[in-house]
């Protein structure tokens, strides 16, 4: 019965958790997600995308089975260029036209990271969260700015975890700020350019 | 007996291991947009609601819009030359913890400015104290306003004054001082009130 209990004990605290020593390196594939939104097809083009997070090397952690942190995770891309590209296929895909930086008359958005970041919480399971937190502003051509930060947050329990889990549980949470970001982006810019370009107001004929 | 207990003790501790989270804040997506370079009470432009558009570029003084703004907080500069160095930093990082609580504004890391000051500056690296080495460094890293904070000594007394500088309107958004005693605990009050006329106006 000691030796069990000694050996359950080391799976425990070694065997089971052992990937959780090593750091890992995600490749965060971002599935398309937004359907066609705008109905006037507006130029944008993102003209920044800041790192505003306060440890701006990793992307997440590991922990061990005390739930102390045990190793990181890291993006194999810089993670500026990962968002940049995928809010500006999103807007594409929701039926906004790239433009270049240098035209006068795009919308300019530019975006800043305030967290991004996927974290287990280990208790008596395994539960992990990331966390998506960035802020938009959309300037228009006419000089007038909005500023908006979106946050999508996710979980899921699991009983091992993988790196598989840890790249799931971000990209889900980058879905949920995507959505709104895009949604609201393109109510914003809609909303806008009615109002830029009212028409006068009704007639009552007859 | 006693790696029989060990072992037991490991295994409840692995069962009851100890949860939490420290790296994923409690946060929520803003419910509208808030315009930039515009205070109008109110202030956010609601979605499907076009008749806000009217509000822009208005100006007034309150600082409404300027709620969640990225701040560069540089090195507080000790005129009265009374702190060490380890003092100015624990100081400066008091202040910019203060500056971000209750999300009143985003704080650039600070290791940010000091990356920026070490690859401009990289033979001679001096303090960057001057509204211009300060303008400069906050462009470079795409903040919207400075925080420079000041420690002069006058008479008997310090003065702790700190001015808000906009980036984009190049003119000071707010200024706020206190006066006390000289201490380093006096200080840090000093600081915490300079936050807090910050507040005061925020309301």
């Amino acid at each position: 019965m000691k030796y069990a209990a000694i050996l359950i004990s080391l799976c425990l605290t070694l065997v089971l958790p052992a990937c959780t020593l090593i750091d890992s390196t995600l490749t965060l594939k971002f599935e398309p997600l937004t359907g066609k939104i705008s109905a006037a097809p507006s130029l944008f083009t993102i003209t920044r995308v800041s790192d505003r997070r306060a440890d701006q090397r990793r992307i997440g952690c590991k922990k061990n089975g005390l739930g102390s942190e045990s190793a990181d995770l890291f993006l194999d891309a810089p993670l500026t260029s990962w968002f940049s590209s995928v809010v500006k296929s999103e807007l594409e895909r929701a039926g906004f036209l790239s433009a270049k930086p240098q035209d006068a008359g795009a919308i300019r958005m530019e975006i800043d990271i305030i967290d991004f970041f996927i974290e287990p919480d280990v208790g008596m399971g395994i539960r992990v969260y990331a966390v998506v937190n960035a802020e938009v502003t959309v300037r228009f051509p006419d000089g007038s700015a909005y500023a908006r930060r979106f946050a999508g947050i996710s979980n899921d329990s699991a009983i091992v975890v993988t790196d598989g889990d840890y790249s799931e549980q971000i990209l889900s949470a980058m879905s949920f700020w995507v959505q709104q970001a895009v949604g609201e982006t393109a109510r914003l810019i809609s909303n806008h350019t009615a109002a830029a370009g009212a028409a006068p107001a009704w007639r009552t004929v007859g | 007996m006693i790696g029989r207990i060990a072992s037991y003790l490991l295994l409840a501790a692995n069962l009851a291991a100890c949860g939490g989270l420290s790296h994923i804040p409690d946060v929520r997506s803003e419910p509208d947009w808030r315009p930039l370079a515009a205070v109008s009470g109110s202030g956010g432009m609601k979605t499907g609601d076009t008749s806000t558009i009217a509000v822009k570029n208005t100006v007034s003084g309150g600082m409404t819009a300027m709620r969640g703004a990225f701040v560069a907080v540089f090195d507080i500069e000790d005129k009265s030359g009374r702190l060490s160095p380890s003092e100015i930093d624990g100081l400066t990082d008091y202040l910019a913890n203060k500056v971000a609580e209750g999300g009143l504004f985003h704080v650039v890391p600070r290791d940010e400015i000091k990356k920026r000051l070490l690859l401009q500056k990289s033979k001679s690296f001096k303090k960057c104290y001057d509204q211009s080495c300060q303008i400069e460094i906050g462009r470079e890293i795409a903040a919207q306003k400075t925080l420079t904070t000041t420690i002069s000594r006058i008479g008997s007394s310090c003065v702790v004054t700190a001015a808000l500088f906009d980036l984009r309107k190049a003119a000071t958004d707010a200024t706020a001082s206190s006066r006390g005693k000289c201490g380093t605990d006096e200080l840090v009050t000093q600081i915490e009130n300079i936050i807090a006329k910050f507040r005061g106006r925020q309301k």
